[in-house]
């Protein structure tokens, strides 16, 4: 049986993969923002002006694919990766019957979530 | 214009924290917000989303070397994230001049304990926490013989990891320092198994209040694109050239740096304030 270094190794790589594709789509967000002149001055982000990404998700809904499409996409990728990579963990200790280590991952996992939610829930 | 001169920043940034292995979060956000009038809140939350695809992305790499602690990583992201969110509550509550006067004492004391190196003391007997979830470890040292390591104070480690975790929120840095600093003195793991285990932690303590600021909208892709693919770039070159260059002597240069970043960064809480 593989140690559980091994299959969280394994697991790393497959997620390594998507943190791959996240920065993909990242790269092209910046790319199509430089190509369509969308130009921003250096000071645009001097002033504090919190934009949730839902409020983005209403303006953009209707308007099809921009580049902000895909920055966005980028984004919830690569916050959504270490999500699933302690998810898997948790399965994994749980499926070697280490409960306590599975407590702890999944412990983990629910304080990621609560996180979205507090950022959700705490303007 | 922005998103090229965020870019050339961020490599930068990513260049010479990789050299010195402290990180791009400790240069970046001085950059970010002394050079291109960012504000902190937004160099922040763009500072911990590159953290999370660095360390997501190197994440196998850590595991392979052997010398990362999965049981230990997985115990004390328990403390680091429960800190991160408790980090991210208080942000809210922070004037962004506290932010500046925070970071710059962070750089400064980044600067003294960078060149604070502890010899491995080793812990003669496992903590009854680490004898419970076994804990204790073995890897192979230079000479190839096998090593193996107890864990102490276990409850320690995690109390010290959830204030590392504030901090990382707080300040939008992966805290490296600090969580090693806690598995060498507090746990007394070998400092290998410390940077490695650490390494494979940040991204998930930062993922806890990038996630946050994330929905709060502190994130502005804008900002996060160019300042996470330039970090990947220089930290990328960063690594390969540190072989090349004489360390001390850019470890020297950057400790001043560090100590010079942190006043003006204090400074400019000052006169926000």
């Amino acid at each position: 049986m593989k140690s559980e270094v091994d299959v969280e190794a394994s697991i790393s790589k497959v997620l390594r993969w998507g943190v791959l594709m996240a920065l993909l789509f990242l790269i092209v967000g910046m790319i199509w923002q430089i190509a369509t002149a969308e130009r921003i001055a250096i000071e645009s982000y001097s002033q504090y002006t919190p934009t949730p990404p839902f409020e983005v998700w209403n303006q953009l809904s209707g308007s099809g694919l921009t580049s902000q499409s895909f920055l966005y996409l980028g984004l919830i990728t690569l916050l959504l990766l270490p999500l699933l990579r302690v998810i898997l963990t948790a399965i994994l200790f749980y499926w070697r019957r280490e409960w306590m280590m599975a407590l702890a991952a999944t412990f983990v996992t629910v304080a990621l979530i609560v996180g979205f939610a507090l950022g959700w829930t705490h303007p | 214009m922005f998103i090229l001169a965020a870019f050339l920043t961020a490599v930068f940034a990513g260049f010479f924290g990789a050299i010195v292995g402290l990180g791009g979060g400790v240069l970046i956000i001085p950059m970010l917000t002394l050079l291109l009038k960012v504000d902190i809140r937004y160099a922040i939350a763009a500072s911990l989303v590159s953290i999370v695809a660095s360390s997501s992305g190197a994440a196998a790499s850590y595991l392979q070397d052997r010398l990362t602690n999965l049981r230990i990583g997985v115990l004390l992201e328990v403390g680091t994230v429960t800190g991160a969110l408790i980090g991210f509550l208080i942000s809210g509550y922070l004037q962004s001049a506290w932010l500046f006067f925070m970071f710059g004492i962070f750089l400064m004391t980044s600067a003294v304990l960078t060149f604070r190196r502890s010899g491995d003391s080793s812990a003669q007997t496992n903590h009854p926490w680490a004898v419970r979830l076994n804990l204790s470890g073995s890897f192979r040292d230079q000479t190839g013989v096998l090593q193996a390591y107890n864990v102490a104070a276990v409850p320690l480690g995690l109390s010290l990891m959830f204030l590392a975790g504030i901090l990382s929120a707080l300040l939008g840095i992966g805290s490296g320092i600090l969580k090693i600093l806690a598995m060498d003195n507090a746990m007394k793991l070998p400092t290998k198994v410390s940077s490695a285990t650490s390494n494979f932690m940040i991204g998930v303590t930062a993922t806890g209040s990038a996630g946050a600021y994330f929905l709060r909208g502190d994130v502005r892709p804008e900002i996060v694109g160019p300042v996470t693919i330039g970090i990947i770039v220089g930290s990328f070159f960063g690594a390969k050239a540190m072989i090349k260059l004489p360390a001390q002597t850019i470890r020297k240069l950057f400790v001043v740096v560090l100590l010079i970043v942190g006043v003006q960064m204090m400074y400019r809480g000052w006169s926000d304030l």
